[in-house]
């Protein structure tokens, strides 16, 4: 050995020692000088934190039956990275796709291929999402799918948590539905504390559902995961979890026995109104008035000493239950095409109608408090005159009556003439002639306001809104000199007119001319009158309850105003309108005391009802059937405004419809209204039910074959031989339901109606 | 009459010299490093899932095995080797090729035998065949001439083509590292080691100009030049600088590093192993690993400086240099400070072949030692046969 290497020898040591010394320093550096920071970077590495979403409050009715509520569904996603980086081409992937319609459609959801593509390229996903393809697939699609990744990449069926509306479209505009928040609602709704959204949350879309979204909408919880590097969860951190808190449930003021009574009334008339042929033009003998389209209606029912809505209807209505995963183009288009008469629009709060003759009250409410009456051509209340059928205004002057100049006079509905009319008679019989006297007196005489008719209206909350929990109030329209110049001067192409004349006067007395109202002010200003004079702001809402049962708050009356109302003429007038239906010459008289136009035989003995009928007419339509009572009349503890597009007379429509309603509501013999479950289980059942009644009995049933609602579904329901058929778990009694049947064709006669089965 | 003064060297006594030091510094190594296998790959235990102890099994026999063959190249004797030198070339050259014909693909490499459930790499134990071929042929003449250096050098080039070829970037820097320091200990003059410096520079030049490297080797050390290149390649060096400092001083505890358990560092118990030391047990326990290490080291350079022959001695350095260059990027990779290649920690990494390599070529040191008076032996025999009985 040389002295070379023994040297060299020595240098590679101290290389090699002061290469590990290095490493020393380096570690003492990472590990000691800049530990703080790694170890900060260690924690949020393998930790994840995931939001646990908090179950949605539910919806109850006034005695506790929940009409919303929640339910786990299966759902089928995809994920288009996934499916991307399976490196399908074109037409394995269209295989695939096929593959996944047809297990869906196996497992009873009706699905084309082109319905998945369509889903799985929704643009509000991103990439890296879960995109939903199917809602309540089976449950067999989990294995499925779970045990074949290679063949179905990005394909998973997982379980979620959605809204379930329980009665199916029962009182849907004022439940409303849910959906995913969109970017606006992101970027402007303000949560309280706790309850922030993130994207696709879903939030209420409409009625109580957004008008109580924060009282729904729940804490979410979250769980802290630990994952690995490849995003795996490999365990899951019990000592940091957060439990959700359920949101609030809401208690609202309706009853779902009587909204089902009503929406089924509703309903029925809307079936029978369409029914009809349409009459003859009195003018013209070769001509047709417009048809009986009836293209949608509201009923509003209140209880009038405290203002809450008991039932609150609109048809045409839709599924809440079909928002569920998001409506689908065609749903969401369908829903709002005017073709279809727009079934998400909630004629009850929305729909703006000509009030027809139910305005007289409010007439007569100016022309009795502002003195009209016995002033100038107008008679005393109490004495009665001869309305000869048709009117000539005074300030025409001395005209032929039966060709008077354009504008000068106004008739009764065909021309009818009414002996010896006074206040309460002119609310019995509806004389029109009554009240353009009083409408054009109160112009012309400078001793009474000139608006004094829009006054009253106004005091009763007519051209207000309501002040209804309920998003969306429409706020009708009160024709004044007044507003209608503003309206003239903001847009003088759609409102050419700005002048008011003594005519505008007559037709407004009579709830004519741009007089405007929603069915919902229309039963609240009724009820203003029915309590004495006391005007609610309407609650549907009754009350939000915690999960725990304890009250978050609650929603007493809301007084808003009060009336003056004189006895003198709250006498009179029940009496006018109690007439409307006990006396003979009463508008409504066939409607409570015969079954021969739909009505019933009503115990007005026992529950007098005030009411008054409207016909209001719309330009080149059918007439607006309107129907407005409370009862009973004395003591009154409801109020009900039935308002039928394009139906004809008030009494020929919305007065049996009323009547029918009330009939059973003061009865106490409101059905029980059955769950949208019961309901398909009963269609589903009848063609058995048929079959086993014709087993039993022979009778053949004949008159049911049409109304045969579909041929039993594969693998469906079973029937056994007591008569019973059990359909995805609900058991139907044939016996029950035939009978229930028969009622409704046998008591509809020939015109058949609806069975009300239609889930 | 025996003379007792005069140890009996007609039959030599190896056994005498066994070094004790070399073999317990080794185990000891090896023994923290199946405790460290065990904590990479035991996996987050819960009461459902047991941990796993497959690999803690596999590397406890690797460490049997490995003891098994260090007494094995102990006992055989460097000095055969030397004579078999050409031999073994030949063959490390022949099972070289063979690789890349028969060879395994394993993460776009193909150097691995596949015999069963087991693999062999034949680049490992080419290692120390490198260092008994230089020895040899370094360690016949004093100062190297320059026809010698050229040679040393074709007889690297050789098996560094063939391992380019397969490609494993990080074996071929060991075997320069091997004979770089080889050729130094050799004692060969400055001017040639000038020349040897400036053929290693452009030799790695034309490895990452050519295109025989993998697209995501070149990433990786492009990734060490600029941390902002690829965020996919500079995941793994974030990754471990995270577990690293994780540890702080006294480390989160055995068997408690978060980023371990994770495993959110790649090849944490093969390349990355250091990882784990360092988050479990600290700036203190990775110290004393590269302490114990180092005290490894300075053993095989002592057993070198004592070698009465000069194939001992480059044998011992040629260890030394594998040994230290293999700790340095190893660790330096998992701390930032080299650039990302495979090279797995010596004795203290999963992996048989690894073990293998690093056993035998340590057991060949401890025949250095064994056998250092042989020399001194073979030196004085004549003069004993001249004597009379």
């Amino acid at each position: 050995m040389n002295d070379v290497s023994r040297y060299r020898m020595r240098v590679l040591a101290i290389v090699g020692l002061s290469m590990l010394a290095v490493l020393a320093a380096r570690l003492w550096y990472l590990q000691v000088m800049v530990s703080e920071e790694a170890a900060a970077a260690a924690r949020s590495n393998i930790t994840r934190v995931i939001s646990v979403p908090a179950p949605r409050g539910r919806i109850l009715d006034v005695d506790g039956r929940v009409m919303v509520g929640n339910r786990t569904t299966t759902v089928l996603t995809m994920n288009r990275h996934e499916l991307g980086e399976a490196g399908f081409d074109e037409d394995q992937t269209r295989a695939m796709l096929t593959e996944v319609a047809l297990e869906i459609n196996r497992s009873g959801q009706l699905m084309k291929v082109s319905d998945v593509e369509q889903a799985l390229h929704d643009p509000s996903y991103g990439r890296y999402d879960d995109v939903p393809i199917a809602h309540d697939v089976g449950g067999e699609l989990l294995v499925f799918f779970g045990e074949r990744p290679d063949r179905f990449p990005g394909v998973s069926v997982t379980e979620s948590t959605v809204r379930s509306y329980l009665y199916g479209n029962l009182a849907s505009h004022v439940l409303g539905w849910v959906g995913p928040i969109n970017d606006v609602e992101l970027r402007e709704r303000q949560p309280p504390e706790g309850k922030g959204y993130r994207l696709r949350d879903q939030i209420g879309k409409a009625g109580v559902e957004l008008m109580f979204e924060n009282d729904l909408r729940g804490v979410a919880g979250r769980k802290v995961v630990e994952v690995d590097r490849l995003g795996e969860i490999v365990r899951e951190r019990d000592d940091l979890f957060v439990s959700p808190i359920p949101g609030d449930d809401i208690v609202l003021s309706l009853d779902v026995d009587i909204q089902n009574l009503v929406e089924r009334e509703l309903e029925r008339s809307i079936d029978l109104a369409r029914s009809r042929e349409p009459d003859q033009d009195p003018n013209d003998p070769n001509r047709l008035l417009p048809a009986f389209d009836a293209p949608g209606g509201a009923v509003v029912l209140l209880d009038p000493m405290v203002g809450s809505v008991v039932a609150m209807a609109s048809y045409p209505s839709y599924d809440p239950n079909e928002s569920i995963g998001g409506f689908s183009f065609e749903q969401w288009a369908a829903l709002n095409d005017p073709a279809n008469d727009l079934p998400m629009f909630n004629r009850a709060i929305q729909g703006e109608y000509a009030p027809g003759s139910t305005f007289k009250l409010f007439t007569a409410h100016a022309a009795w408090h502002e003195e009209v009456f016995g002033v100038g051509a107008v008679p005393r209340a109490d004495d009665p005159w001869d309305d000869p059928g048709a009117y000539v205004l005074r300030a025409c002057g001395d005209v032929d009556p039966t060709d008077p100049p354009p504008g000068c006079r106004y008739r009764n509905a065909g021309e009818k003439p009414y002996d010896r009319v006074d206040l309460t008679r002119s609310l019995t019989v509806s004389s029109d002639v009554y009240y353009y006297r009083i409408g054009e007196s109160i112009y012309t005489n400078p001793g009474h306001p000139d608006t004094a008719i829009q006054d009253a209206a106004t005091a009763y909350g007519l051209g207000l809104e309501s002040g209804i929990t309920l998003p969306f109030e429409q706020d009708g329209y009160l024709p004044t000199p007044a507003n209608r110049r503003f309206r003239h001067e903001q847009n003088p192409v759609a409102f050419p007119e700005w002048g008011w004349s003594t005519g505008d006067n007559v037709i407004t007395a009579i709830g004519q001319g741009e007089v405007l109202v929603t069915p919902l002010q229309l039963a609240n200003a009724f009820a203003t009158f029915a309590n004495g004079g006391v005007r609610f702001a309407p609650n549907v809402v009754d009350r939000v309850v915690s999960r725990d049962g304890s009250t978050v708050r609650t929603f007493g009356p809301r007084a808003l105003s009060t009336v003056d109302i004189q006895p003198g003429f709250r006498v009179r007038v029940l009496e006018g309108l109690s007439g409307v239906t006990a006396d003979e010459e009463g508008t409504a008289y066939r409607a409570f005391n015969s079954e021969a136009t739909d009505g019933v035989y009503f115990p007005l003995d026992e529950f007098p009802i005030a009411a008054k009928t409207g016909t209001a007419e719309v330009r080149g339509k059918a007439d607006t059937s309107i129907f407005a009572a409370f009862g009973p009349a004395d003591a009154p503890t409801h109020t009900i405004v039935a308002v039928l597009e394009e139906s004809g007379f008030g009494s020929g429509v919305a007065a049996p419809l009323v009547a029918r309603v009330l009939k059973q509501v003061l009865e106490g013999t409101t059905p029980q209204a059955p769950l949208a479950a019961e309901r398909y289980a009963r269609s589903a059942a009848l063609p058995l039910c048929v079959a086993w009644h014709r087993w039993r009995t022979g009778d053949t049933l004949d008159r049911l074959e049409e109304a045969d609602p579909s041929s039993g579904e594969a693998g469906g329901p079973v029937l056994d031989a007591s008569g019973r058929v059990v359909v995805r778990g609900i058991r139907v009694d044939c016996e029950d339901l035939i009978e229930d049947v028969l009622d409704v064709f046998d008591g509809d006669g020939a015109t058949g109606g609806s069975s009300g089965g239609s889930g | 009459m025996v003379d007792l003064r005069r140890p009996d060297y007609e039959t030599p006594h190896v056994l005498r010299h066994v070094d004790l030091v070399l073999p317990v510094l080794a185990l000891a190594t090896a023994a923290i490093g199946v405790v460290m296998v065990y904590s990479a790959t035991r996996g987050p235990a819960t009461d459902l899932r047991p941990a796993e102890t497959l690999f803690l099994g596999r590397q406890a026999r690797l460490v049997g095995v490995g003891a098994g063959s260090m007494a094995l190249a102990a006992w055989f004797g460097h000095r055969r080797l030397q004579r078999m030198s050409w031999l073994i070339y030949g063959v490390m050259l022949g099972v070289l090729v063979a690789v890349l014909a028969v060879g395994t693909e394993v993460k776009g490499s193909r150097s691995w035998f596949q015999f069963g459930s087991t693999q062999l790499q034949p680049s490992e134990l080419g290692k120390v065949a490198l260092i008994v071929v230089l020895a040899a042929w370094l360690g016949r003449t004093e100062t190297p001439s320059g026809l010698r250096v050229l040679v040393a050098v074709l007889l690297v080039a050789g098996p560094v083509g063939l391992i380019v070829l397969q490609p494993d970037l990080g074996t071929v820097l060991v075997y320069g590292a091997i004979a770089a320091g080889m050729a130094f200990v050799a004692g060969i003059k400055g001017r040639h080691l000038l020349i040897l410096g400036l053929l290693l520079v452009s030799g790695v030049a034309a490895v990452l100009q050519s295109e025989v490297l993998e697209d995501y080797q070149v990433r990786r050390l492009l990734v060490f030049v600029d941390d902002e290149t690829d965020t996919a390649a500079s995941y793994n060096l974030e990754q471990a600088e995270v577990a690293i400092g994780n540890g702080g001083l006294t480390g989160r505890g055995l068997f408690k590093g978060t980023q371990n358990n994770s495993a959110l560092v790649p090849e944490q118990q093969t390349d990355f192993i250091f990882t784990v030391v360092a988050e479990e047990t600290g700036f203190v326990g990775g110290a004393l690993l590269l302490g114990l290490v180092g005290l490894l080291l300075l053993r095989v350079l002592r057993i070198g400086q004592m070698a009465d022959d000069r194939f001992g001695m480059l044998l011992s350095a040629g260890v030394f240099s594998m040994l230290s260059f293999q700790v340095f990027q190893s660790v330096g990779m998992s701390t930032g400070i080299m650039p990302i290649t495979g090279i797995p920690f010596p004795l203290v990494s999963y992996g048989g072949s690894s073990m293998l390599t690093h056993c035998l070529a340590l057991g060949l040191v401890q025949s250095v030692h064994m056998r250092r008076h042989q020399a001194l032996n073979r030196r004085t025999e004549p003069a004993r046969r001249g004597q009379p009985a």
